[in-house]
């Protein structure tokens, strides 16, 4: 854990968690279709606009309307594993049932009450990648816990209470390689593949409790033996908040320790946003200072050596100011590593407008090559205040600085709600947004559904292993670490596991491979994921029998990852074959000779760099035991 | 009706878009087509397969094709359908209202003009005109006579299909109740069992007009080439051509509520009014 950068309590910060996983489902939520991913090239395509709907209390969600400016244009890649209800084109079919009971059967796994009668109900989207506009989602589940480690350091438990438990289905993929521009493409794949959403309550008080709570809600979902395993399909969202902040949601964490680093620089970023607010009042500005005035400032740059500026005029683009009183300075403000308030500004209008982005006073000008006398004709239009510039056609420069305006009027109220794509290096940047409430309206396809109590009752009394006692029974019956027991069910490799050493494979081996080997192996190059488990249990089989040694294993593992199409028992044989005790005491006279140097030199101390030699005419093809124990006898006759 | 009738009379507009249910859309247009005779604008019908209440309906996109093609200098003065082409918000088929069908329970592009190419499309806002020259011209449309409107239609007609097994007191019933005219959806070339002839028989002596049709869609109905349509023939069946089962109905009811003599109905049953029969069918239409 790295150390602490903020004392949490005093800043208020509270934390909650929603997590999505994929169910293992033959097929989809509201289809018949396999729930499954492909790389086959489109049959078809299919172009769609979307229109913003009235709520149920009859106004526009404004999320939905700032996403139907953007003014995009879908393109629908068909394949023929979906049908043409993922085109919209036809009414679901009933809910999946084996879907409906998995996931009631992980909601009663987190201690939830399960609704009797539940609505399907309709979340509205309007940014293509659901083609009806809304998404399917169900509440399952209310009113649940989990206890967690409050430190993984730690004996002291927390309960984190499970606010709700949905099932949804899965949106379509975007497709980057053919998206340009405001054309957006989604591949039909994924859509409808049932979900399950986990939203826990905002009580997590530090950053350790979130990764200690992220980690206990995915071992419990792993070990449940409904969801998809791989990398992905568990993805939490993490929602964070400051006292004086407000509640941001951060999407696209892929790795559990990417989340303290992800919100410490939030809460930076929260912080920094709140300075400003106070700056604000401190300089005594208020947002009627800062009118939404644009002004056409073409004619500043009529002979520019600017080369953004002549480009752009080639395009018939016009350059566009809107001055804001009071803001000089802020605009530079860092709020995340290398990320400034400017940025903020920037980011919204490259998500909402086709523009670049901005330009804004508090940076050098002079970078985008304007001269001494252009920048101070801007200063002198816009009176000497701070100000911002795009670059753009008319009428969308001027949507841009309306999106600008906004939110500089919500810098008045520090942090604004929204949600944020979280990168790898843990830095965020604003995708949309919060939805208002009024999106979620009941689905009129489909009945409400009755769940079957009896078949609850009886489901409850059946409930998988909980992964508290599982790592405790790991930790008997096989003797491995806590730790140990806890890092093979996260990965998701705790089934594997059982099952090798079930066919009488030895722990040590079993452990290696699947803790050490094939991360090892896979930061060497190799694609890890042509290996099966399927080949983990041929392999261990065929050591169980003794075709080869165990120090094969890296090697066998390897050959198969880089070629998947190669036999198997071809590259087992490879690196099998017995080797003989006559042939090792060949290998090691000749090895002692070449090496009689060294010998001299070092005595028994050249055990090791001779082992090496040996081991590398050996490996596989006998125990590395016999080798040592062997190697070690002729040594100590030549000492 | 009314108010169409009204808009007509005082002629306003420079075309009407009717909003409708897709279900019954075809019946209306069909019966909207044999009412009205020289529209003085263009009457189009349009609707959507997903309701408006979802941001992928194609509602607006029908609308706003509807309404271009309606204010087009382009478009021509009857009756029209016009929907999605495809399942792309990329173009709108104008199908005449006399040859349209719903072909699918629930795809935005449904409607398809059945036995030969629609009027047209609406492509990014342009009209392009796709029906054979031939099947153009609607014969009951009389130059330089006015409008002419009426509401008259017959309510004791029927629209039987035929199946292997049927009743022929389905037939009996009609009789009884008085059926003024029936049009049956045959199988084949406008085929029905053996059993059921004799009841035919006996409803054309009680004076009722028996319309064939096909179930097949495509295709003419041809009542000479088998016995079963001989006997038909000869019992005093009527059938008109590719004219599609609903569309005869409407136009049976439309022909007996404005004609007294029953002879002059099977007359222009048998005749082109409306562009309700395909001239000729072309090679490429069926696949």
């Amino acid at each position: 854990m790295t150390e602490k950068m903020f004392d949490y309590d005093n800043l208020g910060f509270k934390a909650g968690l929603e997590i999505h996983a994929q169910l293992s489902t033959e097929k989809k939520l509201f289809c018949h279709c396999p729930a499954i991913l492909t790389n086959e090239k489109p049959q078809a395509i299919v172009q769609r606009k979307f229109r913003p709907v009235l709520g149920e209390m009859g106004v526009y969600d404004p999320a939905l309307l700032i996403e139907f400016k953007k003014d995009h244009t879908i393109f629908y890649e068909v394949f023929d594993s979906v049908c043409i209800y993922e085109l919209d084109e036809t009414p679901p079919l009933p809910i999946n049932d084996e879907a409906l009971y998995d996931s009631i059967k992980l909601a009663k796994m987190m201690n939830c009450k399960i609704v009797e009668e539940t609505n399907i109900c309709r979340k509205n989207y309007l940014d293509g990648s659901v083609p009806c506009g809304f998404q399917r989602t169900v509440l399952i589940g209310y009113d649940g816990y989990v206890t967690f480690k409050k430190d993984p350091s730690m004996i002291e438990e927390k309960k984190l209470p499970i606010s709700w438990i949905y099932i949804e289905e899965d949106a379509a993929r975007r497709d980057n390689d053919r998206t340009k521009g405001k054309n957006i493409f989604f591949k039909l794949d994924r859509l409808g593949i049932p979900l399950i959403e986990i939203v826990t309550d905002h009580s997590l008080s530090s950053p350790s409790e979130v990764v200690s709570a992220a980690k206990t809600l995915g071992m419990l979902i792993k070990s449940s033996g409904i969801v998809r395993k791989g990398l992905g399909k568990v993805r939490q969202d993490v929602n964070v908040s400051i006292s004086e902040g407000e509640r941001i949601e951060l999407k696209g964490i892929q790795l559990l320790q990417l989340i303290p680093i992800a919100i410490d620089i939030e809460i930076q970023r929260q912080l920094g946003l709140i300075s400003i607010q106070k700056e604000l009042q401190r300089r005594n500005i208020q947002p009627q200072d800062i009118p939404l005035q644009i002004f056409d400032v073409t004619k500043v740059f009529s002979d520019t050596s600017s080369d953004i500026i002549k480009s752009a005029f080639k395009r018939k683009k016009r350059v566009l100011m809107l001055p804001i009183a009071g803001f000089q300075g802020l605009l530079s403000r860092e709020l995340q590593p290398n990320k400034r308030f400017g940025t903020e500004l920037s980011d919204r209008v490259k998500s909402f407008t086709n523009l670049k982005g901005i330009i804004h006073s508090d940076e050098d000008l002079l970078k985008y090559n304007f001269s001494e006398r252009e920048i101070y004709e801007l200063s002198k239009e816009c009176q000497k205040k701070a100000f911002i510039i795009v670059i753009g056609k008319k009428e969308e420069a001027q949507r841009a600085l309306s999106f600008v305006h906004e939110r500089l009027l919500a810098a008045f109220n520090g942090v604004h709600q929204e949600t944020r794509h979280v990168d790898d290096n843990g830095i965020s940047t604003f995708t949309r947004d919060l939805h208002g409430r009024s999106r979620l309206y009941p689905d009129t396809d489909l009945p409400p559904i009755v769940i079957d109590s009896n078949r609850v009752i009886k489901m409850e009394k059946n409930l998988p292993e909980n992964f508290m006692a599982r790592i405790k029974r790991l930790n008997k019956q096989y003797s491995i670490s806590n730790e140990l027991a806890e890092s093979l069910i996260y990965e998701e490799k705790a089934d594997i596991f059982e099952e090798l050493i079930e066919k009488g494979a030895p722990i040590k081996a079993v452990v290696t491979t699947l803790t050490q080997t094939l991360t090892a192996i896979s930061r060497e190059g190799v694609d890890i994921n042509n290996i099966t488990e399927a080949h983990l249990l041929k392999i261990f089989e065929a050591l169980v029998l003794n075709k080869f040694a165990k120090e094969a294993i890296p090697d066998i593992l390897t050959n198969l990852g880089k070629d998947p199409t190669k036999s198997l028992t071809d590259i087992v044989n490879h690196f099998g074959g017995e080797m003989s005790q006559e042939e090792l005491n060949t290998i090691i006279l000749e090895v002692l000779k070449t090496s009689q140097e060294l010998v001299k030199k070092r005595g028994m101390d050249a055990f090791s760099p001779l082992m090496g030699l040996v081991m590398k005419k050996a490996r596989g093809k006998i125990d590395g035991k016999i080798v040592s124990e062997e190697l070690r006898k002729h040594l100590k006759k030549q000492v | 009706m009314t108010e169409i009738e009204h808009l007509i009379q005082n002629k306003t507009p420079q075309g009407i878009v009717l909003t409708h249910g897709t279900d019954t859309m075809a019946f209306t247009a069909a019966a909207l087509s044999f009412s009205i005779t020289n529209p003085p604008f263009p009457i189009v019908i349009t609707g959507s397969q997903r309701s408006s209440d979802r941001p992928s309906s194609d509602a607006f996109f029908n609308l706003y094709n509807s309404v271009l093609y309606a204010a087009s200098p382009q478009a021509k003065k009857e009756v029209v359908v016009v929907m999605h082409e495809k399942s792309s918000d990329t173009s709108c088929t104008i199908h005449r209202g006399t040859r349209v069908r719903k072909m699918h329970s629930s795809r935005r592009d449904t409607f398809k003009s059945i036995g030969g190419s629609p009027l047209g499309r609406i492509t990014e806002g342009k009209i392009i005109y796709e029906m054979e020259e031939e099947n153009l011209p609607i014969k009951a449309k009389l130059k330089n006579k006015p409008v002419h409107i009426t509401k008259n239609f017959e309510e004791k007609v029927g629209l039987i299909y035929h199946y292997p097994g049927i009743q022929p007191g389905i037939l009996d019933y009609c009789i009884e109740a008085g059926f003024k005219g029936i049009v049956l959806v045959g199988t084949g070339l406008g085929h029905v069992s053996f059993n059921l002839i004799p009841t035919i028989e006996k409803a054309i002596e009680n004076e009722m007009i028996i319309v064939m049709t096909t179930q097949c869609l495509h295709g003419f109905t041809a009542l000479s080439v088998y016995e079963s349509g001989r006997r038909l023939q000869k019992a005093g069946v009527i059938h008109a051509f590719n004219i599609l089962p609903e569309i005869a109905y409407i136009k049976l009811a439309y022909l007996l509520g404005n004609y007294r003599e029953k002879e002059k109905v099977k007359e222009l049953m048998k005749q082109n009014l409306k562009g309700e029969i395909t001239i000729r069918e072309k090679y490429q239409e069926f696949h």
